[in-house]
């Protein structure tokens, strides 16, 4: 029963559940932000990314078709577009700079130190017990050990950058979702691609 | 040739036509991916569940369009999975990420855009021998090494802060960051024998008949490695030349 539940956790689609529900937090956010003139079909656009995100693995393919064809849709007349994030000057971020100093970096590292940490203990743990039993028992490989250290990764630094700037989860979402629509609807290009395999 | 054989071809028109016209790239192939499909007979749903049997919409034994759209899709979260590192690294930069970054290269007084891309270059290839794949745009490249090159194009340019780099270096900054991740990325994963892109060559390679190794891939894959460390390296030392007679221009 424990071990099932760490091997749950440490799955691909336990950090697709929670990439989900980071998106699903930008989809209400974006409903709620009147700066934002598209704000209902952005915010869709979310809340539908989010969705192929967190029932993707057990939603039938085609429903997920026709849930990216709407995306498309959604993306290609112009509906993605920005709010507002209630941003920082850059004379704040100076001051926070000089109070933190190279505090700031802990965070921001741990992305790597986690996903590179993930990766190498998969390796070391699946040279140490038999062949193809670490892969049976959580279907993973070197590539997706490294994706579920990125998706760790990125739940530490979340609670880390909180405990260092000692701000308060909804800013953190909010910064998440400045960065997530500066790249707007480009995001999901790379999703669309076809793998040649 | 004959015109169904022609229409199957018209996806390759859409795609010109609507990047031309500058329609949304999704939206285009898309479009362009629908089309050529039907085009080709196929279905647009599987045979399968509610749309057992309709006829047009689905043909026994083939996969429809709209399936394969969306099993791609879902297969390839893996490469949106960065948005969950999105919040952490906005907040950082409000707490100062990007000023810190700057002020840390700044007090390196050999460091400059070119130099730091060169050395970055080489730090993804190392980890491709290693076998240690990173994400590296997502958990690298935005967070330290933008800031960073920035910063160093501050001191290039005798700019006091990030705003006074001109607009445009900061756009090619973006490019030359990038585009270090990606030469040391690409060249460099094929150095361990461990790495999906030696194992699918080894894979193609056997499947017609050569009798190769995966230690005989990766020595061949050094030399290809080398040069593109050293092609970077002479892209990015022009590009520091180009901006030391920018700044001398400006100033």
């Amino acid at each position: 029963m424990m071990k099932s539940i760490v091997v749950a956790l440490l799955s691909l689609d336990s950090v697709y559940v929670l990439t989900g529900l980071v998106l699903w937090g930008f989809a209400v956010m974006t409903f709620r932000d009147r700066a934002n003139k598209r704000r209902r079909s952005s915010g869709s656009f979310w809340l539908i990314l989010g969705t192929i995100f967190v029932l993707g693995s057990f939603l039938p393919y085609w429903v997920t078709g026709l849930l990216v064809l709407a995306m498309v849709g959604i993306d290609g007349t112009g509906g993605v577009s920005r709010g507002y994030y209630n941003e920082s000057s850059k004379a704040e971020q100076t001051e926070h700079a000089r109070r933190l100093g190279g505090r700031i970096f802990m965070p921001v590292l741990l992305i790597p130190i986690v996903t590179f940490g993930f990766a190498l203990a998969f390796r070391a743990v699946s040279w140490l017990v038999p062949a193809g039993y670490l892969q049976e028992l959580t279907h993973l490989d070197a590539t997706r050990a490294a994706l579920v250290g990125l998706g760790l990764g990125g739940v530490v630094a979340m609670a880390a950058c909180l405990w260092i700037t000692k701000d308060k989860w909804p800013v953190l979402m909010q910064e998440g979702r400045r960065l997530n629509d500066a790249m707007g609807g480009l995001t999901f290009c790379r999703n669309c691609s076809l793998h040649l395999e | 040739m004959h015109l169904a054989d022609l229409l199957k071809l018209s996806g390759i028109v859409i795609v010109i036509i609507g990047l031309a016209l500058r329609l949304r790239t999704t939206l285009v192939v898309v479009t362009a991916g629908l089309v050529t499909g039907i085009a080709a007979g196929l279905p647009l749903f599987s045979s399968e569940g509610i749309f057992q049997a309709l006829p047009f919409l689905t043909k026994p034994g083939q996969e429809g369009i709209i399936n394969m759209l969306g099993r791609a899709f879902s297969e390839n979260r893996l490469m949106t999975l960065f948005i969950i590192t999105l919040p952490a690294i906005g907040l950082a930069e409000r707490y100062g990420l990007q000023e810190q970054s700057a002020a840390l290269i700044r007090r390196f007084a050999a460091a400059t855009v070119g130099r730091l891309q060169i050395v970055y270059q080489l730090f993804r290839v190392l980890n491709g021998i290693l076998g240690v794949r990173l994400n590296g745009h997502p958990s690298f490249v935005r967070p330290l090494i933008f800031p960073m090159s920035v910063g160093a194009a501050e001191a290039t340019f005798g700019a006091s802060s990030a705003e006074e780099v001109p607009e445009d270096v900061v756009e090619e900054i973006k490019a030359a960051d990038s585009a270090s991740e990606n030469y040391g990325n690409f060249y460099g994963q094929n150095l361990s024998p461990v790495q999906p892109g030696i194992l699918l060559v080894l894979g193609v390679m056997t499947g017609l008949g050569y009798a190769v190794s995966v230690w005989s891939l990766v020595m061949f894959a050094i030399p290809i490695a080398t040069f593109s460390v050293i092609l970077g390296a002479i892209q990015f030392w022009l590009l520091d030349r180009r901006y030391r007679r920018k700044a001398a221009e400006s100033r």
